[in-house]
């Protein structure tokens, strides 16, 4: 995909230009190329919003959103275009919310893997906490790029048409995420004594 | 290579973003550092944990159902709760978007853009997507990617040789890029359609020169480590052709 942001090329190149495609097939094809990327979406904006009420309501937005303006997606990467408009909705949201504190993590659910001992499982969870803490406290923009890569596993390219921004902010904005990252962890762990 | 340029290159390198030369020169210095190595093992520790500690998360049931019903009806499910605050954004996006955005505009003025585009390129040895000295094949490979068509020129019998293209992503909007060398030093020109606002003149950061004027309704910015005079110089000979 290469990054190159065409507007001008006609929008689901494998209509013929001026056959305007029914509703019906447009919502088919949305349905095929978008809706399949709905637990990326979630992904992304929970994180962003670190909530699960605000997530949902800005996700089922973002794919109204998305619907509406399909006819102008190019038809290359409906993820990263998807991503696109979410974030935007996102970053429209914190705005207007201003959510700047850390929110309580009542709605956290761990998946520990493995078959470890019960103190390491412990231990385990302990760090998985931290680590997620560490991640919300992140500023917004370096928590997209976390998430983006390490979870949506997106690459430097792919960030930087989702985010609009340049390839160099990219990297960046994730060695300065990392750096946080770890010195927040390493002082989370110094916390409780290990 | 010493320990501080590796250590930037290490986000690159476990991500494999990085081209097969830089990776080699930086396998080196780690065959040799020790403190680097120890570095470098923290942070694909800490990658594996982000990615194999299910911190992913999964839409919650119903979620889908309710977006094919609402795509169906064509008729948003009950968003109350976001409208009045996208409302209350509105009344508020300045004061606030400025708060929030604050600790960012100094790291996406342009100019850095352009220079994290440059390093970037260089770092990762992608410098081109076309390669070519020649200007009537660098030229027609812009269409279709790009909605504009740029100026190409070879300024080869001046010293400085095209190398080829790449398209960039600056501020929002897809700018052609052609990439030059002046002896050891490559130096990149991104070209876009000329805005209101666009700077012109020049400026140094972080080593590198910075040029920027606007031509023929073009917005040109060169940025190269090559010297100010040089680059000026580079900057007329576009101006004259």
């Amino acid at each position: 995909m290469s990054g190159t942001l065409s507007l001008s090329r006609t929008a689901l190149s494998q209509y013929p230009p001026g056959k305007a495609m029914s509703q019906s097939t447009l919502n088919a094809e949305f349905e095929r190329v978008i809706l399949p990327h709905l637990n990326s979406a979630y992904n992304l904006a929970r994180w962003l919003l670190r909530n699960e009420q605000d997530a949902q309501d800005v996700v089922h937005d973002s794919f109204l959103r998305a619907h509406r303006y399909f006819e102008s997606f190019d038809g290359t990467d409906g993820r990263a275009w998807l991503f696109g408009i979410v974030r935007n909705a996102c970053f429209s949201f914190l705005r207007a919310s201003k959510i700047q504190q850390i929110p309580t993590n009542e709605d956290l659910y761990l998946r520990s893997s493995g078959e470890a001992s019960p103190e390491h499982a412990v231990m385990l969870k302990e760090d998985l906490q931290a680590l997620r803490d560490c991640i919300e406290a992140l500023p917004p923009e370096y928590r997209e790029a976390v998430v983006l890569r390490e979870l949506e596993e997106l690459s430097y390219k792919e960030i930087s048409v989702a985010a609009g921004i340049a390839l160099g902010t990219v990297m960046s904005r994730l060695n300065r995420a990392r750096i946080r990252l770890e010195n927040c962890v390493t002082g989370k762990a110094k916390e409780i004594g290990r | 290579m010493n320990c501080s340029l590796a250590l930037e290159m290490f986000g690159p390198y476990v991500d494999g973003e990085l081209d097969a030369n830089a990776e080699l020169q930086l396998r080196l210095h780690l065959s040799e550092c020790e403190s680097c190595n120890a570095a470098l093992q923290r942070l694909q520790m800490r990658r594996q944990m982000i990615q194999s500690g299910g911190l992913r998360y999964g839409a919650p049931p119903g979620l889908e159902a309710r977006i094919r019903k609402s795509i169906r009806t064509g008729r948003a499910g009950s968003n109350w709760r976001m409208w009045s605050a996208i409302a209350a954004a509105i009344l508020v996006a300045s004061t606030f978007s400025i708060h929030l955005t604050q600790h960012f505009d100094a790291e996406d003025r342009l100019e850095q853009q352009v220079i994290s585009n440059h390093v970037q390129a260089l770092m990762t040895g992608h410098t081109t997507d076309v390669v070519s000295t020649d200007q009537h094949t660098v030229k027609p490979w812009f269409n279709g990617r790009i909605d504009f068509s740029p100026p190409v020129v070879d300024l080869a019998s001046h010293g400085f040789r095209l190398l080829g293209g790449r398209v960039d992503y600056i501020d929002g909007r897809a700018a052609a890029t052609l990439v030059y060398q002046r002896r050891k030093h490559i130096i990149d020109l991104f070209i876009w359609p000329a805005r209101s606002g666009d700077a012109t003149g020049a400026e140094s950061s972080k080593g590198f020169n910075v040029i920027r004027w606007t031509e023929g309704g073009m917005s040109f910015t060169a940025v190269s480590d090559l010297n100010k005079t040089e680059l000026e110089q580079f900057r007329d000979l576009l101006r004259a052709t």
